[in-house]
């Protein structure tokens, strides 16, 4: 593929899929340099595929399935992150939360994912954005049916979990 | 709550936006990426500089104290003179251009690209042109002379090596040029 038609795709879907991107980075990256280098990987591997894109899916399915899998590679490979190699300039971090009211019932319910499993979570992002059973299948690699024993058990989880906290005045 | 409540949560996000490029942090590393560039175009020119009048140097002692000299030596003196001129000019004309600049993102990021233009010209320049030209003079010299022949297969086999890496470290200057014009590109189309 040329670089250029390359960079234009490459463009327009990280800014097309940007809030699909940040959920994932949200949910598998709790500090504003891990969120800034995960969106990095991700970013990078997105670049990566975009020869390897066959249009036999929607964009948005493709571009879940590589955040995902970066996401789940690189909480394995974060453990081993030392803190004080990197400098000064690649721990800054370019993007900060924008200034928009917060949210609480929001972030609750982000502070609940990242409680989860890092499958569950996967799981949990797909079916919030409206995934079917067949495209999470795909995705994740998982049959249908583990699927919807999953999706069973994580919605009861998450309302249980809200009455929890509606009782304690959220 | 029920989880359809759950969801309309989970929805209201998407009309959000949920982070900002923090402007500052960009700039400053739009400085950092100008003064690598620059630093980078500072010691190739020196290189050049130098190279040039040294070996031009060396050769005007053998061709006109020494009186050794033969046309090749002669037509490298000239070569050697014709690249260090060259890289003092365009040393001149980078250090008058930087002034230019407005001291702002778009001004500093314009600055940055503007010297890793001028490094990919730069090395385009010695890559094609003035090193083949050195070698062929200086291997026509080589094989003119009384030399065994294979000193010419191996200065030969030499500029094969020096090619081929000084092709990289292009390619290498081109690289870091794309992606700095891909960020322009990025920023004069999306407002900060």
């Amino acid at each position: 593929m040329i670089n250029k038609t390359q960079l234009d795709i490459f463009d327009r879907w990280i800014i097309e899929f940007k809030p699909l991107l940040f959920k994932v980075v949200r949910a598998y990256a709790f500090t504003y340099e891990d969120q800034n280098d995960l969106f990095q990987e991700i970013s990078i591997q997105i670049w990566r595929s975009i020869p390897n894109f066959k249009e036999r899916s929607k964009v948005s399915t493709w571009l879940y399935r590589i955040a995902l899998n970066v996401a789940l590679n690189w909480t394995r490979k974060n453990k081993k992150h030392t803190d004080g190699k990197q400098n000064i300039e690649s721990v800054k971090h370019i993007l900060e939360h924008a200034k928009e009211p917060v949210d609480e019932r929001l972030d609750w319910l982000y502070r609940e994912i990242e409680k989860l499993d890092k499958v569950d979570r996967s799981i949990t992002l797909l079916m919030l954005d409206g995934f079917s059973y067949k495209e999470m299948a795909e995705i994740l690699g998982i049959s249908e049916s583990n699927i919807g024993v999953k999706i069973h058990r994580i919605k009861k989880h998450l309302t249980n979990q809200s009455k929890t906290e509606e009782r304690h005045a959220i | 709550m029920q989880f359809n409540d759950l969801q309309k949560i989970w929805d209201s996000q998407n009309n959000k936006p949920m982070y900002v490029i923090r402007e500052e942090v960009l700039h400053q590393k739009i400085i950092a990426k100008g003064r690598k560039a620059g630093r980078t175009a500072n010691i190739t020119e020196w290189i050049l500089i130098l190279t040039g009048s040294t070996a031009a140097g060396i050769l005007i002692y053998f061709d006109f104290i020494k009186d050794e000299g033969n046309t090749f030596s002669f037509i490298s003196v000239v070569l050697f003179s014709l690249i260090t001129v060259y890289g003092l000019i365009n040393r001149f004309l980078r250090k008058n251009k930087a002034e230019g600049f407005v001291r702002s993102v778009l001004g500093d990021l314009e600055h940055a690209l503007s010297v890793s233009e001028y490094q990919v010209s730069l090395s385009k320049g010695m890559l094609y042109g003035f090193w083949p030209a050195v070698f062929f003079i200086s291997l026509l010299s080589l094989i003119m002379s009384d030399k065994p022949i294979w000193y010419s297969i191996i200065f030969g086999l030499l500029f094969i090596a020096v090619s081929f890496l000084s092709r990289w470290e292009h390619r290498c200057y081109v690289h870091r040029r794309n992606e700095l014009a891909a960020l322009k590109k990025k920023l004069t189309e999306e407002t900060l």
